[in-house]
């Protein structure tokens, strides 16, 4: 290569650029400038035929000559700023003048840039460049926040999976909050109706976070929610593990769950910190270990679940590990409800509004993972 | 990543030398672990340095159970408190052997 050529263009990628001007001599030497450059080129004469190609063949970029002779660059710009296919083509008008009021006019049309004729060869390929790069910074832009919308739309519909909360029935009161630590999480929880009568409280925390987490526990739940309407808490449980065992995906499920009817208490615990079972702020039990959690190990559960009897007046706290960190030893469970008030002398269920506030409060303010708190309270004898 | 390997006549002795076994090395522990086990019959992961293992951890541990060759085992050495309450948590102890020391892992 001649060591007077100017350095090549540093784009990275090459563009299928059109190039518009009626002058042969022009067309020919801008063309192999940018040829040159490694760019893929094609040309019209006219304004009519800029117009055609432009829709055609959706180039990447267009050179576009301001004198032509059936319409002038500002026209063309123009017409294609108002069609939506061309609307955001990357346009250079080429121009010989260099009238203010021309060049203004041109940028008000819409036009990206602009080059001074006769063309030089290193400001071409630096704007071209400059162009293109701005386009695709619009352009990845544009797609960041349609994937933010995406996400906000994902959250609205998860948000909408969840129960009304404080949910009651039969002297029995749950309440609490899940707080993702992005927009969408792998946490959900649900009270559900379970057979002969029983309500059925459950907590999921799918492994991992994010987006694949939040599809995971979707599908979790929801099966989940349909298996307790037909089968014992243990049996519906370790049906849903059965199919999880044999799913190939990366995600297991944590699930915390309690059947409860009348004063009668099944609760199941698979990999989630301990339930903790209070009353008047005193710790009575914990219960954990029930079974492993879903879809972790190849093979089906094996599940020991705890019957309880349950009297007015205790607290059921079921506890995401996000609030743990990781899945924390007792010690670790017991910190955090001492300090959300729901252990010791004025231990008081918070009200569900201040739930977030509590769970936000232990977190901190960029949690690392899904935080979710459930309380059940017992408030009086069950009319059973 | 910092594993230290000793082949020892009974087993492989496999010792992290991290802290921390969550999402930020999981993938690449697992893959590490899986390439030297093939065709042992006993592999000892010595946990003394990992005082914390995350949910991507915890699924890491259970996939070199799941790649270990027919009718090998799995022995967990030194495991540290908080990582024995999360076995605990997720009844994974039945599922991993877990020894004090290292020659006990190795039942010399």
């Amino acid at each position: 290569m001649s060591s007077l050529m100017a350095p090549l263009s540093q784009s990275a990628a090459p563009l299928r650029i059109l190039l518009v001007d009626d002058t042969f001599t022009t067309r020919t030497l801008v063309k192999e400038m940018l040829e040159h450059a490694g760019h893929a080129v094609c040309v019209a004469a006219t304004g009519e035929q800029a117009l055609t190609k432009a829709l055609g063949l959706k180039p990447d970029l267009l050179l576009l000559d301001y004198m032509l002779p059936d319409l002038n660059g500002v026209e063309i710009t123009r017409r294609l700023r108002a069609d939506p296919y061309t609307r955001e083509l990357p346009i250079i008008l080429l121009t010989a003048s260099t009238l203010e009021s021309t060049i203004e006019a041109a940028f008000a049309a819409g036009v990206d840039d602009y080059l001074p004729q006769p063309v030089s060869r290193r400001l071409l390929l630096a704007r071209v460049d400059a162009v293109a790069r701005m386009y695709e910074a619009r352009l990845s832009e544009r797609q960041a926040s349609a994937l933010r919308k995406d996400l906000e739309e994902a959250q609205q519909v998860q948000q909408s999976l969840l129960p009304q909360l404080p949910a009651r029935w039969d002297g029995w009161q749950a309440s609490g909050a899940v707080m993702p630590c992005s927009l969408v999480g792998g946490d959900m929880m649900d009270v559900m109706p379970g057979v002969d009568g029983a309500t059925v409280v459950t907590l999921v925390d799918v492994s991992g976070h994010g987006t694949a987490a939040a599809l995971v526990a979707a599908q979790v739940s929801g099966t989940l929610k349909l298996l307790v309407q037909t089968h014992p808490l243990a049996e519906a449980m370790y049906s849903l593990g059965c199919r999880m065992c044999h799913q190939s995906s990366d995600h297991y499920a944590c699930i915390a769950a309690i059947e409860v009817r009348g004063n009668e208490l099944t609760l199941i615990n698979a990999g989630l910190p301990p339930i903790c079972v209070t009353r008047n702020g005193k710790l009575l039990r914990q219960v954990y270990g029930s079974a492993s959690p879903l879809g972790l190990l190849p093979t089906p559960p094996q599940i020991f679940p705890t019957y309880l009897y349950s009297e007015p007046g205790e607290l059921l706290v079921m506890l995401s590990d996000g609030l743990t960190e990781p899945f924390g030893p007792s010690d670790e469970v017991l910190g955090p409800l001492s300090r959300m008030g729901l252990l010791g002398p004025d231990a008081r269920v918070p009200r569900q509004e201040e739930l977030s506030e509590r769970i936000q409060s232990l977190t901190g303010s960029s949690p690392m993972d899904d935080a979710t708190l459930l309380v059940l309270e017992h408030q009086a004898y069950s009319r059973r | 990543m910092d594993l230290k390997i000793e082949p020892h006549p009974e087993a492989l002795v496999i010792t992290p030398q991290f802290e921390r076994l969550d999402a930020m090395v999981a993938a690449e522990f697992r893959r590490e672990v899986v390439q030297h086990i093939q065709n042992q019959r006993c592999v000892v992961l010595d946990l003394s340095s990992v005082t914390f293992v995350d949910s991507s951890g915890l699924a890491s541990l259970v996939s070199v159970l799941k790649a270990l060759p027919e009718g090998a085992t799995l022995r967990l050495a030194r495991v540290h408190a908080n990582v024995h309450s999360l076995l605990r948590l997720t009844r994974l102890l039945k599922v991993f052997s877990t020894f004090p020391s290292v020659p006990e892992a190795l039942g010399v």
